[in-house]
């Protein structure tokens, strides 16, 4: 904790077009180690304690009655022989890929446009924030019954297009919760990209639109680059976000038809409380867990996230 | 500065007015979930806790408890109501912290026995409760020759529901062979009307196409011997031409198009059959209940009608045999306090099943387990509920359920292997190999 790190300008949105003397650096001064103990209890007593119970129940054989049993590795080598598992984290991996590329577009555009001050946008961003106040399983029981296939939209009495039965075919089913994710999640993603665009100095656009840069010149080359890190943080956000997609999928097809919507944590779930076997599902959850880690690892290994500098240097 | 915050505030108005406008919208339409808890008079504090799930008897529930707060405000009792889904793992959960009911609601079968040989639950002794229900009934609570629960709702044999109105306007009588059954696939096809409605996302409204097509072709004995997780139980040629005659009739298109996307919770399916679309339902008699409470115009107007599932040309099994659920259970928590104890037993054997009690359920064209049901039946010239009276006591063997019957972890696999059957995305071989692996497990 010696050295110091690069400063983050202060309020930038406040400062916009004010010059570099406006910031300064913040003085760094030595700080007690107790201020973290809040924070570690809190992370300690509920991530960590319940993580490395799940790791020891792994060895063991419970139903949720009385006393585990110990079992060895046999649980770890019944989920890493069963192909359900694998199929599990293929689908898992589907729809983290898929929720990526259909939400990131959305969002950044979504919230590029919502940025600029108006009272129409306000009235927008208003709107378009609602979907993240419901609840997930509001969220999935109402598109259960918008797409039932006989009394819904989905069905005779609705748009020709939508004339299908979504969530009972196997092969678009997938797509289906896709986008209802996506419905649901888009608005905290333009919540943060709008953040972040707001963030940009209009100093430079106005530079670009005096060189003679388009809308879609500027949108390339200012807003996407000064965005780089609200990207990662979205994009960290949205893929790991995906590993706990429960309660929405598990109202609105329990997993199904066949293994089609089975998410891995989905999988844990039905292998805990339905079947019922505790060790093998907390062997499901180590894995979902080391998954998560090394996905969060990774991505901001990758990104650059932890050598985060100021895109607004020289300004 | 100032407009910037008048901003905010009409941008945060706006949420809010949003927001509220929707959660207005939303409160006329939700069932409000506290509707089915009666809170004791006297407050939770000591009060007696009961967990019953939300279905078509539990108005019932509701009523006694309340009358027996009424008549006892020293030992008051609350009932706390759920919903299906998620209920049994709830019910684990709190029964493994401690922190369970002191009456618990349950099917009976193998999930109860879990819990008896994990010491959770207490026989009941008092034959003022027990002497009143049918054998059918006691058989799937009694365990080494104790009983562990009282039936709190109605027999129910899994039949075939069917409209009339549909079945007259193709000139076709309801089917009693299997082949039968197939034969009016096409009959029905060529109206446009669905033969047979199916809730195949609940999956459990698929088991009883396998429970009784493998007693019929191959008798009780087959399901007995995979209760028992006699090895390779499954591999016996009954549970094989089962399989192969479900696919024949998914294949044939016997069932609804879309069947994989219904959840029977929905109420859609019920609704299919009612309004015409689909010609039959293969479902526990619980649905009749429903349907008169959902559709009370069509019920009255006698369209809809039941026979028992067909027989099979050729099979071993009795085709008097019945499966389905014999009934739904209370059952006394081993770990409750003595006072707890005592006035849930007093509340079970005076308020449950007595004459209001019974007279509510026949209300629903439902069927109560107890042999003091027959006379109020007998008055009531209800012949759906008279039906299902005769097939029960006609039946020589009443087989509860299957995803009850066998334990958690293996009904598990069952309901998703049999899901995969209905999609064709299985044959019946792979099917038999995957059940088989779960009687080596144990």
């Amino acid at each position: 904790m010696t050295t110091t790190l690069p400063a983050v300008p202060a309020g930038a949105a406040g400062t916009r077009g004010d010059g570099p003397g406006a910031r300064r650096r913040s003085e760094r001064q030595p700080v007690s180690a107790w201020l973290l103990a809040p924070a570690l209890i809190l992370f300690g007593g509920f991530a960590l304690v319940p993580l490395g119970g799940a790791v020891a129940l792994s060895f063991t054989s419970w139903n949720g009655l009385g006393t585990p049993a110990w079992l060895g590795l046999d649980n770890w080598g019944a989920v890493l022989t069963d192909h359900v598992t694998w199929l599990t984290l293929w689908i898992t991996l589907q729809v983290m890929v898929g929720t990526w590329l259909v939400q990131t577009p959305l969002s950044l555009l979504l919230g590029v446009y919502l940025a600029p001050r108006g009272r129409w946008r306000a009235w927008m961003a208003a709107v378009y924030f609602i979907a993240l106040l419901m609840s997930s399983s509001a969220v999935a029981l109402v598109f259960k019954n918008l797409l039932d296939p006989n009394f819904g939209l989905a069905g005779p009495a609705g748009p020709g297009f939508l004339r299908h039965s979504w969530l009972g075919d196997p092969n678009t089913v997938l797509i289906a919760v896709i986008l209802i994710i996506a419905w649901h999640f888009v608005p905290l993603h333009t919540l943060l990209y709008q953040a972040g665009a707001r963030q940009i100095p209009g100093s430079l656009y106005e530079a670009a639109q005096l060189d003679g840069a388009g809308t879609v010149r500027r949108f390339f080359s200012i807003t996407m680059p000064q965005l780089r890190y609200t990207i990662v943080t979205s994009s960290t956000l949205m893929l790991v976000g995906s590993l706990t997609y429960f309660d929405l999928v598990f109202v609105l097809t329990a997993g199904g038809p066949g293994y089609a919507t089975r998410l891995l944590p989905l999988h844990m779930y039905l292998t805990g409380f339905t079947a019922t076997e505790m060790g093998r599902a907390s062997a499901i959850a180590t894995i979902l867990a080391v998954v998560g880690l090394a996905l969060s690892l990774g991505l901001t290994r990758l990104s650059g996230f932890t050598r985060m500098q100021s895109q607004q240097e020289g300004l | 500065m100032s407009s910037t915050i008048a901003r905010r505030v009409r941008a945060t108005a706006a949420v809010v007015g949003v927001a509220l406008a929707l959660a207005a919208c939303g409160s006329g339409t939700t069932p409000q979930l506290g509707d089915g808890g009666t809170a004791a008079p006297g407050g939770s504090g000591d009060a007696a806790i009961v967990w019953g799930l939300e279905g078509g008897q539990s108005e019932s529930y509701v009523a006694a408890v309340d009358r027996w707060n009424e008549e006892h405000p020293d030992q008051p009792i609350e009932l706390q109501m759920f919903g299906n889904q998620g209920y049994k793992d709830k019910l684990r959960i709190a029964l493994g912290a401690g922190q369970g009911p002191d009456l618990m609601f349950s099917w009976g079968g193998a999930a109860l026995k879990t819990y008896v040989d994990a010491g959770y639950v207490e026989p009941i002794d008092d034959p003022a409760i027990t002497d009143r229900y049918l054998p059918s009934v006691l058989d799937t609570v009694t365990f080494d020759g104790k009983v562990y629960g009282a039936a709190i709702n109605n027999i129910q044999p899994v039949v075939i529901l069917y409209n009339d109105a549909v079945f007259r306007q193709v000139g076709a009588e309801p089917p009693t062979t299997w082949d039968e059954l197939l034969d009016l696939v096409p009959v029905f096809e060529e109206e446009g009307i669905a033969p047979i409605a199916l809730a195949g996302q609940s999956k459990w409204p698929q088991l009883p196409y396998l429970g009784y097509l493998v007693d019929r072709i191959g008798g009780p004995e087959v399901f007995d011997a995979i209760v028992a997780n006699e090895p390779d139980a499954w591999s016996h040629p009954a549970v094989t031409q089962a399989l192969t005659e479900i696919q024949t009739l998914v294949e044939a298109g016997g069932f609804v198009d879309d069947h994989a996307s219904i959840a029977y919770e929905t109420g859609a399916a019920d609704a299919l059959l009612y309004t015409g679309r689909a010609a039959m339902m293969v479902v526990l008699s619980q649905a009749y209940s429903n349907i008169k409470t959902a559709a009370p115009d069509f019920v009255e107007s006698g369209d809809l009608k039941a026979v028992p599932f067909p027989a099979y040309d050729g099979g071993a099994g009795d085709p008097a045999n019945l499966v389905g659920n014999p009934s739904n259970f209370w059952s006394v928590n081993a770990s409750a306090t003595d006072e707890h104890k005592e006035t849930v037993l007093a509340f079970l054997a005076e308020q449950v099943m007595n004459e209001e009690y019974i007279g509510e359920i026949l209300d629903r064209s439902a069927v109560p387990g107890v042999t003091t049901a027959r006379d109020q039946i007998t008055e009531r010239d209800d012949t759906f509920a008279e039906m299902v009276v005769e097939l029960t006591e006609a039946a020589p063997h009443f087989q509860l359920s299957w995803d009850q019957a066998i334990n958690p972890s293996q009904a598990e696999q069952l309901t998703t292997h049999l899901d995969r059957v209905f999609l064709l995305q299985t044959t019946p071989e792979e099917f038999v190999s995957a059940m088989n692996a779960t009687l080596d497990a144990q």
